[in-house]
């Protein structure tokens, strides 16, 4: 049986290439990439505004608040955290952008999109689980002080403590569930892809 | 040679506004009144090697939504990456890589698993037809493993076991092996169902 006989037949007939017009190829080249590294940059971008925004937002608050020493350093540790996840965003972007290059062998493109893609998935679970629920407390407190309260009687205030905690206990679990599963449903069967497609390049 | 410099600034921010903002039609517009020597030089390769995008995706996606996507993607992500060519291969050795890695790295939305394939497929009634044989051929090479496939591809199209090691990333006697192995299995294949064809 002779494969390459049949492979030309093949090519000849059934895999033969339509004529691709011009036009078509400048409109792809034209077009946003509908990859998952495009649609984890597109993700990224927008947490990136969103950081952004609330980090602003933590400042222009902080500012009002100047003289409350108290509601300064609670915008401090507010924006202290918000700065820190636009730092992980920040790389995370970089790092994206820079392997999004598809010219390599294909053992070493599908490994970087797996590290990647879990990479941004785990960073992505990390702020979900700290990120939301240490501004709601903030947001709590800087209520509270802001209200009249000192720090302190809210901090002691077993009424008090006794919603920071619920709120911890229960937002943390939603907010990291809640992310872990949007993630899977987007990524799950897309990693078991390239992790299969490795193993057998392994 | 002042006029010249203007225009040429002007031509590249144009150039640039149209890419980063405006339409893909707006950027064709500008693209047929001025001229992109790199565009143009891409898009004619391209057009010339238009099969090696084509037989790739057809290997790897039955769905023709999918099909179209995986298409256009792998035009965008062979022009981005264009630019860092430098004619280290030959460029259908390149666009072969591209294609590769795009397809294995998209995400298919409307996936048919392959694994279905052997049960809902008949026997085509005429043997001894040559179209048949090479059917026959594509069905026995869609039923590989993804890997399989792209290594026993590249044999076809006629490289050799240190160009498919280099472009799969396996080593050449990892490859030569594997090879032999997805032969056989084809081989083996295209026996059996020329003895179950009535």
């Amino acid at each position: 049986m002779d494969l390459q006989q049949e492979w030309q037949l093949l090519q000849e007939k059934q895999l033969r290439a339509p004529v691709l017009p011009e036009a078509d190829i400048l409109i792809a080249i034209h077009c946003d990439s509908q990859g998952p590294i495009a649609a984890l940059l597109k993700a990224l971008r927008w947490r990136l505004f969103f950081i952004c925004s609330f980090l602003l937002f933590g400042l222009v608050l902080m500012a009002y608040s100047w003289y409350n020493p108290e509601l300064r350093l609670l915008m401090a540790i507010f924006d202290g955290y918000y700065f820190l996840g636009l730092l992980m965003t920040v790389q995370q972007l970089f790092r994206l952008q820079r392997s999004s290059n598809l010219d390599n062998n294909l053992r070493f493109t599908l490994t970087t999109y797996y590290r990647v893609i879990k990479n941004a998935i785990r960073i992505d679970e990390m702020i979900g689980l700290f990120m939301y629920p240490i501004a709601l407390v903030l947001g709590y407190l800087y209520a509270g002080v802001d209200g009249g309260d000192s720090l302190h009687h809210i901090l002691t205030n077993p009424q008090d403590l006794f919603i920071l905690l619920v709120v911890v206990m229960v937002f943390s679990p939603i907010f990291h569930i809640f992310v872990r599963w949007v993630n899977r449903k987007a990524f799950s069967k897309y990693l078991v892809q390239l992790k299969q497609n490795i193993d057998l390049l392994e | 040679m002042g006029n010249a410099v203007i225009f040429s600034n002007l031509y590249t921010l144009i150039c640039i506004l149209t890419a980063a903002f405006i339409t893909p039609k707006a950027a064709i517009f500008f693209h047929q009144t001025f001229g992109m020597t790199q565009e143009q030089a891409f898009v004619q390769l391209v057009q010339r090697n238009a099969g090696i995008i084509h037989k790739v995706i057809h290997l790897y996606v039955d769905h023709p939504e999918d099909r179209r996507d995986l298409y256009q993607e792998v035009l965008l992500q062979a022009w981005k990456s264009y630019a860092a060519f430098k004619g280290d291969s030959t460029f259908t050795t390149w666009l072969y890589r591209v294609t590769l890695n795009t397809v294995l790295t998209y995400r298919r939305k409307n996936r048919i698993p392959t694994a279905e394939l052997p049960d809902k497929w008949d026997p085509p009634s005429n043997p001894s037809a040559q179209s048949d044989q090479s059917e026959w051929l594509l069905l026995a090479i869609k039923q590989l493993n993804e890997i399989d496939r792209v290594i026993i591809t590249l044999h076809l199209d006629g490289y050799d076991n240190e160009e498919i090691a280099g472009i799969t990333g396996l080593n050449k006697n990892t490859a030569t092996v594997r090879l032999h192995r997805a032969k056989q299995v084809i081989i083996q294949k295209m026996k059996t169902w020329q003895g179950v064809s009535p």
